[in-house]
């Protein structure tokens, strides 16, 4: 099992708190994995899944990425703007 | 060229860095254009505000602003630009969002200011909620939003990443 350490940014914090731990057989795991992963575990409110971006050491990166436990990852809804 | 990007979690005082910004940018400029954004205490149906919660990602968010401060920069030809954004939990009327631009000539520091808060109020990696009687609501891209981007040729897909 891989513990992986996931920034819930924006609404998704709301369900999840601002970092989620994620135990997960594979290591490592595509960002879609991750996201259904998280979803399945905090779905929230409101929350549109799949404009959810995911971010691997401070890049945002496609779906099909794959990121070890030991990356930095966050999750990121659209966002609002400033 | 100076760039200036800040990402602050305290409050500040956008005239007296509007001052310090005038001052820095040296007597032989045309023009210094800005623009201050404060908490509104209404939302966009009306109702009342009791604060507003942004929420970042630091690293990216910086990025973002970034960007878009160079990005300004080039096309306006501006010789200095400012942008300042708050984060945190914000009290209807304060100071939100600071952008200043010094170039030659009025109208590329005026149209500067203008797009670069088109591309915050879009692109900048914030997100926004709202308090108040309703409780507690996020606040999502607005047609406006886009409506503004396309003015200078940007479309909300191309800018959605």
């Amino acid at each position: 099992m891989a513990a992986y350490i996931i920034d819930m940014c924006g609404r998704l914090a709301d369900a999840a708190g601002r970092e989620l731990r994620l135990e997960l057989a594979d290591e490592p795991v595509s960002i879609t994995a991750l996201r259904d992963a998280a979803r399945a575990i905090a779905p929230g409110q409101g929350v549109n899944w799949a404009r959810v971006r995911g971010c691997i050491d401070e890049e945002i990166v496609a779906d099909d990425a794959c990121a070890f436990a030991h990356q930095r990852i966050a999750l990121l809804p659209p966002v609002s703007g400033g | 060229m100076t760039i200036c990007v800040t990402l602050s979690d305290a409050p500040f005082d956008p005239f007296a860095l509007l001052a310090d910004f005038a001052r820095d940018a040296g007597g032989d400029t045309g023009a210094i254009a800005s623009f201050v954004g404060q908490t509104r205490a209404a939302g966009a149906d009306g109702t009342a505000v009791r604060a507003m919660e942004l929420t970042s990602y630091r690293s990216l968010t910086l990025r973002s602003m970034e960007n878009i401060a160079a990005a300004t920069a080039a096309r306006f030809g501006v010789a200095h630009i400012l942008l300042l954004h708050r984060v945190g939990r914000m009290l209807p009327g304060e100071p939100v969002v600071l952008v200043a631009a010094a170039a030659p000539h009025r109208r590329a520091a005026l149209q500067a200011v203008d797009y670069a808060m088109d591309r915050l109020k879009s692109e900048a990696v914030f997100w926004k909620a709202e308090e108040g009687d309703f409780g507690r609501r996020w606040i999502e891209p607005s047609d406006a939003d886009a409506d503004d981007l396309a003015r200078w040729g940007i479309s909300q897909e191309e800018d959605d990443r």
